[in-house]
């Protein structure tokens, strides 16, 4: 195997990829336009219609005097862009979940309205406080609405206490389930896998093409009456 | 009136005996491809220095004479020989010292005229400094050294060929086949090539030469095999074949043998 071959080969591979535009277009352009035309076409990129999101909530507080989770469900509702479902009990709402049905499941704690109660009782004092723990289980697969509904959700739990901007702190915590992770992604990672998928289809087809253009203009001939040996040709490609 | 009669075997036999260092060497060459036979008991034997025209209509078996030659193609039966190399068991040794022009015009459009021949010339293992004169000396005769540097895709067909000429030499060999070199060129450009091609056989290397034009192989071959139907009809001297054949030139010799009926390409 000489190296001198290969790289004679290969580097009239790569001026074939820059020289040609139609090479430059099969691998970089197209599948930058098909994925956003495959996306806008699903209504990913854009998204000039209105977005809703379909939550269920399991309200396990029963609390006779201030229903604390009844204003929390009020407030969810007045939000234009969720849909409030409520179920009688967590098993039934996953199920939804995980056919889809509803995106995310919020299940308010038996001691909400406790914990509400202790707040207002004591508004500085923390250590008076019960704390209440709303969990929320969301739909992995849309991202989108991992994203967008646990802020909408702790804004809710936020306006409930009335905070003053200096507090930070909350006797209200959410807790997501730790089977559900909420994945941070940007942009780039919706579009990468399938930009390099399809570059990696036309690559292919380039390769495939520029086999059958040597055997047809007779380069290929050529390539064989030299010294090359068909490992370093197909190396090179 | 066929010609493969035992009147120009002789002649073989004669010009045979005057050789003495055979360049390229055939043994009862036969290829068959399915059904068809495209070479049936081929012999011929072309000596080194000689510049050799291999005539015969569309199918003949010409190119596939010289694909066997340069082992692109295995014999059914028979042997072949350069230099005394057998290109089946040989096929390193040979590929050394032959040089190929291609029937097509086998250049890469996206290089320029330089670029493709320095890929060839990498291609061949050649020295930096020896490629540089070669490409040099070959661009200059064949007029191209003011276009090395534009691409190919913009030469026009005769450079194009001329090109790809250029290519098949660049590693200077011993043994060139050249595949219709001149088919598609204008007269100017056609001379020039005929003028390279003596050029070549002066140097000393074994020539040949396919084609389609009469008066190039009379003008050009030292000798000319007529081939038809795979089979070896007419071999000798352009001028001693048509004064043996009583016709005024080669191209009435080829009609006389080979017929009017046009062929079907295979």
């Amino acid at each position: 195997m000489k190296l001198q071959r290969i790289s004679a080969l290969t580097k009239k591979e790569l001026k074939k990829t820059i020289r040609e535009p139609a090479v430059l277009f099969m691998i970089f352009l197209f599948p930058i336009i098909f994925v956003f035309a495959f996306g806008a076409s699903l209504g990913g990129v854009g998204g000039s219609q209105t977005v809703t999101y379909n939550i269920g909530v399991v309200n396990m507080d029963h609390a006779n005097s201030v229903n604390a989770s009844q204003t929390l469900i009020t407030t969810l509702s007045n939000i234009k862009i969720l849909n409030i479902h409520m179920y009688a009990n967590d098993q039934t709402a996953r199920n939804d979940l995980s056919q889809g049905t509803v995106q995310a499941v919020m299940i308010i704690p038996s001691d909400f309205s406790q914990s509400l109660a202790s707040y207002q009782a004591s508004p500085n004092d923390p250590s008076q406080w019960t704390n209440a723990t709303v969990s929320l289980y969301l739909d992995q697969g849309s991202l989108v609405a991992t994203q967008a509904i646990p802020p909408i959700i702790q804004q809710a739990l936020t306006s409930m206490t009335e905070q003053s901007q200096q507090s930070t702190k909350s006797p209200f915590a959410i807790q997501t389930a730790s089977l559900v992770e909420v994945n941070t992604q940007s942009a780039l990672d919706f579009i990468a896998p399938g930009m390099f998928t399809f570059a990696s289809i036309f690559l292919i087809m380039m390769v495939a093409q520029s086999f059958t253009q040597d055997r047809e203009n007779g380069m290929m001939k050529r390539i064989r009456i030299s010294p090359t040996t068909p490992t370093e040709f197909i190396q090179a490609k | 009136m066929k010609l493969n009669s035992s009147k120009h075997i002789n002649k073989i036999e004669k010009v045979n005996i005057k050789m003495t260092e055979p360049a390229i060497t055939i043994q009862n060459l036969t290829k068959k491809f399915e059904d068809k036979t495209a070479l049936e008991n081929l012999n011929l034997q072309v000596t080194k220095g000689e510049l050799f025209g291999l005539l015969g209509p569309n199918g003949a078996g010409k190119t596939t004479t010289i694909n066997v030659l340069c082992g692109l193609v295995k014999p059914s039966s028979g042997l072949a020989k350069v230099y005394g190399y057998d290109v089946q068991k040989e096929t390193q040794k040979v590929k050394e010292l032959i040089g190929v022009c291609p029937q097509e015009t086998a250049i890469y459009p996206y290089l320029t005229g330089a670029e493709n021949l320095e890929l060839l010339g990498n291609l061949y293992g050649m020295n930096r400094k020896i490629f540089k004169e070669r490409s040099n000396m070959l661009f200059a005769k064949l007029g191209l050294k003011e276009d090395a540097k534009i691409l190919a895709a913009k030469y026009s067909g005769g450079m194009k060929r001329r090109l790809s000429l250029t290519l098949a030499l660049i590693n200077d060999p011993q043994v060139e086949f050249l595949d219709e070199p001149t088919v598609a060129m204008d007269p100017q450009s056609r001379h020039a090539v005929w003028g390279f091609i003596k050029d070549q056989k002066i140097q000393g290397k074994t020539v040949i030469l396919t084609t389609h034009y009469m008066e190039e192989a009379e003008e050009l071959c030292d000798r000319v095999g007529i081939i038809d139907h795979g089979k070896l009809i007419a071999l000798g001297a352009p001028k001693e074949l048509i004064t043996e054949s009583q016709v005024k030139n080669l191209e009435e010799l080829f009609i006389k043998l080979t017929g009017r009926a046009i062929r079907e390409e295979a």
